[in-house]
């Protein structure tokens, strides 16, 4: 009884936030609503977001997360599979000392050392975020298929499992929690990586804040840092629906 | 019997771990092989102007090619030399860019930049790439080979403090910019160490007090969670608010110099960010001490103090401080976009030189920031393997 009632009330607090955070993101991007609130932050006068909607930017924004999520599944998947094949031990740490390299160097210098070959504008953006993104998917992905039972893999080489069955039915299915932690983490980051982005001309809720920044106006700012805050905790929260509590 | 069957097997793992790493190496060799066939500079008639694309000369090309193929070759055949080739490799990356930009440059006027171009990058990832594959050869092979690997460093130092590098546009940019860069360099640190000194000051009584309590640890876990999920750009944006507020409303914190725009909302917004780690890997470590330590200590009869500062915390302090390493990292990033709000450092160099095209502007702010990163992290986990050693043996 007192375990369903602790079931119960874990399950809903991952529901609730996950219908919370993205209600609050969607009232914030109804025109108008959110720059009225903050008016007073200006001086009553009402922040003018530029010509292009709120939920626009927003979709702009989610557009690059999504997009450069699906890129590192793509890269990132694979690659941990590769490298966790036995006797690849070198590649292994080979792939986790870069991916920790990458997760050591500043975000806004990964973006700006892309600058003076890929130009301004999306093209850094989107290298930065899948270079961002790969990080945590490989190294979890990495850890997650270590970390299936040895035991598990004689056994289904016992059944006369082929090697690829063994990959498909035994050990991404057992990894695939750890993966989707990673998921779920890079995703979120990768929501404050497109928000410097901006920085670069690429668009998206950054926008907002940099303009806001530039034209001294924390009403402006705030409208911005409010709903990358929200998206980003939206997309935890759904995503948190997917991934078993630690 | 037994010594017969063992022998092939003994010699198959060698040659599977012979394999792996020739894997590694030839990693290695492909962006290096490539990087000879590509630009290796860009010459431009001043710092912002369209260029051109410089090659290699064909000797220059013979020998990087020779050496590319070189380091994997040597892995099989003397593995002892492969190191010192990959060392060699990396340092030359450098000592060529030196003389191509300096030849590049040669008749041209003093506005003229010769920056490095794709070739360069691919070339030092490749040689990175065959410098790590030869550490971890020299680790299997034993005790003298270990350093070998590292000749790069003293090479690279010989190659930065000969001035071979003076003609990089990089370094040109700096010679313009000195003081300014030690300036904003100095700011830069400024604002991570003081950041990571009030995070620990904060974070570590709290995190103590908070491993103690059930509940409270729960809520500090979640609390600083979701404080991580809020990116940091917002996190500046959302801090300019209160304290812009709070400077209007008390006259004296502005003269103390709090106001929205500056070092008091960055320093704010980074010490909240850092205490997230700190809070947490000192939460989880506190309570991972086991029980039984905890009570084993409780029956030689030490006091709650003794225990803390004799079993818990010295216990405790490896995780704890790979939590000050994550802080640490994530600060020099958040440092580095503090220039948005007013509070300068390295950012500054990377954003005024977006604002006017100048990629060795962003370059100049770029690598030190990345530098600066890779060296606080290597520090701090020096420091960490260095404890866990000591803890281990004692």
């Amino acid at each position: 009884m007192t375990t369903l009632v602790a079931r119960s009330r874990r399950s809903l607090g991952r529901v609730l936030p996950a219908l919370l955070w993205p209600a609050l993101l969607l009232a914030g991007v109804v025109p108008g609503l959110l720059p009225r609130l903050l008016a007073p932050l200006a001086g009553g006068e009402v922040p003018d977001t530029g010509s292009t909607p709120l939920w626009q930017l927003a979709l702009v924004h989610l557009g690059f997360v999504l997009s450069a999520e699906a890129a590192v599944v793509l890269l990132g998947v694979p690659l941990a599979v590769a490298v966790t094949r036995p006797g690849r031990e070198a590649l292994m740490r080979l792939a986790e000392a870069l991916t920790g390299l990458g997760q050591t160097v500043p975000t806004l210098a990964i973006l700006a050392l892309a600058v003076p070959t890929l130009g301004l504008g999306v093209k850094p953006t989107m290298l930065g975020l899948v270079l961002y993104a790969l990080v945590p998917v490989v190294s979890n992905g990495v850890a997650g298929l270590l970390a299936v039972d040895p035991a598990l893999k004689d056994a289904a080489e016992g059944m006369g499992m082929t090697g690829r069955q063994r990959l498909w039915r035994v050990e991404l299915p057992l990894s695939l929690p750890v993966l989707l932690a990673g998921l779920r983490i890079s995703t979120v980051y990768n929501v404050g990586t497109a928000t410097i982005g901006a920085a670069l001309g690429a668009g998206g809720l950054g926008l907002l804040i940099i303009n806001g920044l530039s034209q001294q106006n924390t009403a402006l700012v705030m409208v911005g840092a409010i709903l990358s805050a929200l998206l980003a905790l939206s997309l935890d929260a759904v995503l948190g629906l997917f991934t078993p509590p630690e | 019997m037994s010594a017969l069957s063992s022998a092939p097997a003994a010699r198959d793992r060698k040659i599977a771990v012979a394999g792996d790493l020739q894997a590694v190496f030839w990693l290695g060799a492909l962006p290096m092989l490539a990087a000879c066939f590509l630009p290796w500079v860009l010459l431009r008639p001043n710092r912002i102007a369209q260029g051109e694309y410089l090659h290699l000369p064909a000797s220059y090309l013979a020998l990087g090619l020779v050496l590319a193929l070189a380091v994997p070759v040597s892995a099989r055949v003397w593995p002892r030399l492969t190191g010192v080739l990959a060392s060699v490799a990396l340092a030359l990356g450098f000592w060529w860019l030196g003389t191509r930009t300096g030849a590049a440059l040669q008749g041209q006027s003093d506005l003229a930049r010769a920056s490095a171009s794709s070739g360069v990058w691919l070339w030092l990832l490749g040689a990175g790439i065959a410098v790590y594959g030869a550490g971890v050869l020299a680790a299997r092979l034993g005790a003298v080979q270990k350093w070998l690997p590292w000749l790069w460093l003293p090479l690279l130092l010989a190659t930065v403090l000969s001035g071979q590098l003076s003609h990089w546009s990089v370094i040109r940019e700096l010679g313009v910019q000195q003081s300014r860069f030690v300036q904003e360099l100095a700011q830069h640190l400024r604002l991570v160490l003081s950041a990571l000194g009030l995070a620990v000051v904060i974070g570590a009584p709290l995190a103590v007090w908070a491993s103690r309590r059930e509940r409270v640890a729960g809520t500090v876990l979640g609390l600083a969670n979701g404080i991580q999920t809020v990116p940091s750009l917002a996190l500046l944006g959302l801090l300019i608010a209160p304290l812009a507020a709070l400077s209007s409303a008390f006259p004296a914190l502005r003269a103390m110099g709090i106001s929205g725009i500056g070092t008091a909302p960055a320093l704010t917004a980074m010490t909240l960010y850092a205490l997230l780690p700190i809070l947490r890997n000192g939460v989880v470590a506190l309570r991972g001490v086991s029980p039984g330590v905890l009570d084993a200590a409780r029956g030689m009869g030490m006091t709650d103090n003794q225990r803390f500062w004799r079993v818990q915390l010295p216990l405790a302090l490896p995780v704890w401080l790979s939590g000050l390493r994550q802080a640490a990292a994530v600060l020099v990033g958040v440092a580095s976009v503090a220039q948005l709000i007013g509070a300068g450092g390295l950012g500054y160099f990377i954003f005024s030189g977006m604002q006017s095209g100048a990629g060795d502007l962003i370059l100049l702010g770029a690598v030190p920031a990345a530098l600066l990163a890779i060296v606080l992290s290597t520090l701090l986990r020096g420091l960490e393997s260095v404890l866990a050693r000591r803890l281990g043996r004692a």
